[in-house]
């Protein structure tokens, strides 16, 4: 892969009391093989998500808005875009 | 605790209901969250909108401090239970409260023949079964719920496993048979023998036992000019992703005048600890003593487990020489203790070491609602400060601190046991009959300690972690 995978999980108050705790410790999930592939940060917001119209915890990877996000979500994620650039 | 989305749920309702409470909200738009977060094109969880808006409003009714089932009027609104309880000072011994009309979804602990039965000439279910309770009239096994006795004898018998047994999931739960269902389909909780453990409230997939908040009194409280101070407990250190110092920052960006370290009173707590181990226990070999701090535990041995009541230790709990303390120097302020559990509330409410209690969830809509990001505060490198005494908050910790005060652990034979799951119950037991080879026992209700209290927000492990961190002075 040319570039790494960019994650950014929201750590605004809200998203992190419904759910975005869960997602701390995300980087000890990933699987061993994709460590080397996946830089994970955290920001207290992210652009283009409303936390009064969309269901928290937000994510983004690489540009693109995740609602409701879970450890199976963006790992599945994670697999589809290294998939798609085989 | 456990993930589940009748726990978002709660959390969403807390902070809508904060958004409104807090200065610049508005009473009336209160009425309306439950429209809101079911709106009528919405898709729904049970019969029709309606009935999920009702179950909704009846949670907010227990946020708001209110016994579900003390309800007179089905049309009184949420805004007028807000003026009703911004009105009454008195907080009563009542924590936990039952919303009736989700808690019948639930049907009370049974054992169902599933479609896996083989309708086989055998019928070993019901040969065995001892009431005569199952048919085969439709041609595969049923049983009659009026006869079965749950003695579980058909789902043994059954040689293609087609017979399940379906838990009710709160009585399950609790350790002590506090919580059931009655006649009628709805948990009953016995207070006479509840220990405020939580674990029922954790447990209902419906979030049916609900909590009683006193958010309202605290936000009137943060209106007036009254003083207010937060004392803290440890694990709350763990919870987000902040220092402490950024926690005391947002509080205080609450509204609160001080924030105090319930740590200052673990540390009274060990030394003192440390010392009755040393006068009563060390050195005279048919001696046990066990810690007092977590009032569940308190409550277990003085309900339940009488005879361990004299092996409590007699030193108080770190919030009382934290509240002691307070009281000192601030003889008219608001005392707000910020909780991981329930019990500690029921501490609060025995022992008045505080006015009001307030638990990580309803702290963290609080935050949330205030839009406060503790992230986003700028701490000076001079303003951090780490105690020891944090490590309380963790299974293990309490042991380390007392331990540390020690002079000499000579024929000290300490362990830990966390979490009143049935193994550890049965040790308990074991130790009130004096069966026990050790003579210091660290106990709290919870696995991996307060981290993990039932209204906690981050992992425990995580949670610890961060603990284990602000209670360096490497």
């Amino acid at each position: 892969m040319s570039d790494k995978i960019h994650i950014r999980i929201c750590v605004g108050t809200y998203s992190y009391i419904m759910g975005g705790a869960e997602l701390m410790n995300l980087k000890e999930e990933i699987p061993e093989k994709y460590q080397e592939l996946v830089k994970i940060d955290a920001a207290v917001s992210l652009p283009n998500c409303d936390e009064k119209t969309m269901k928290p915890p937000f994510v983004e990877i690489n540009g693109e808005l995740i609602c409701e996000a879970s450890k199976e979500t963006i790992l599945l994620k994670i697999q589809e875009i290294i998939e798609s650039e085989k | 605790m456990i993930k589940n989305n009748a726990m978002f749920i709660r959390r969403e309702l807390l902070t809508r209901l904060c958004t409104q409470l807090q200065e610049g909200g508005s009473l009336e738009l209160i009425d309306r969250i439950p429209l809101e977060m079911k709106p009528r094109n919405n898709s729904h969880i049970r019969c029709c909108v309606h009935k999920d808006r009702a179950v909704l409003k009846y949670k907010l009714m227990a946020c708001l401090g209110f016994n579900i089932e003390d309800e007179s009027d089905e049309l009184t609104p949420l805004s007028e239970y807000v003026k009703i309880t911004e009105e009454k000072e008195d907080i009563t011994d009542v924590r936990l409260t039952v919303v009736d009309e989700v808690c019948l979804s639930c049907s009370p602990g049974n054992y169902v023949v599933t479609n896996m039965c083989q309708s086989c000439d055998g019928r070993p279910c019901q040969v065995n079964c001892p009431k005569d309770a199952i048919n085969f009239s439709s041609g595969r096994a049923q049983i009659d719920a009026n006869d079965c006795v749950n003695c579980g004898l058909c789902l043994k018998y059954c040689p293609f496993h087609a017979i399940i047994y379906t838990p009710v999931p709160c009585e399950e739960a609790c350790p002590v048979d506090a919580i059931s269902k009655d006649k009628n389909g709805i948990a009953n909780i016995n207070h006479d023998l509840c220990i405020f453990c939580g674990r029922c409230f954790e447990a209902c997939p419906y979030g049916a036992v609900m909590e009683k908040s006193h958010i309202v009194n605290i936000y009137k409280a943060l209106k007036s000019e009254e003083e207010m101070i937060a004392l803290v407990a440890p694990a709350l250190y763990g919870q987000f992703a902040a220092s402490p110092e950024q926690v005391h920052a947002a509080i205080i960006q609450l509204g609160f005048d001080k924030v105090v370290d319930v740590a200052v009173g673990a540390e009274i707590t060990a030394q003192k600890e440390a010392h009755e181990l040393e006068e009563e226990i060390l050195g005279n070999p048919d001696q046990k003593m066990t810690t007092s701090c977590c009032p569940s535990y308190q409550e277990l041995a003085k309900k339940h487990l009488t005879n361990l009541e004299e092996k409590l230790s007699t030193t108080q709990t770190p919030l009382y020489y934290t509240s002691e303390l307070v009281k000192q120097e601030n003889i008219n302020a608001k005392l707000v203790f910020i909780s991981p559990c329930m019990a500690k509330k029921h501490e609060v409410f025995a022992t008045k070491v505080a006015d009001y209690t307030l638990n990580f969830e309803e702290l963290g809509s609080m935050l949330a609602a205030a839009e406060i990001e503790m992230q986003s505060i700028k701490i000076e490198e001079t303003e951090k400060k780490n105690l020891e005494a944090r490590v309380f908050s963790y299974s293990g910790g309490v042991t380390e601190m007392v331990k540390s005060h020690l002079q000499s652990t000579e024929g000290l034979k300490e362990t830990k046991l966390s979490g009143f799951s049935k193994e550890n119950i049965k040790q308990l037991k074991a130790l009130a009959l004096g069966k026990s080879d050790y003579n210091f026992y660290e106990i709290m209700a919870c696995e991996e300690g307060c981290v993990n209290g039932c209204n906690t927000i981050a992992k425990p492990s995580l949670a610890k972690r961060q603990i284990k961190k602000y209670s360096s002075n490497n």
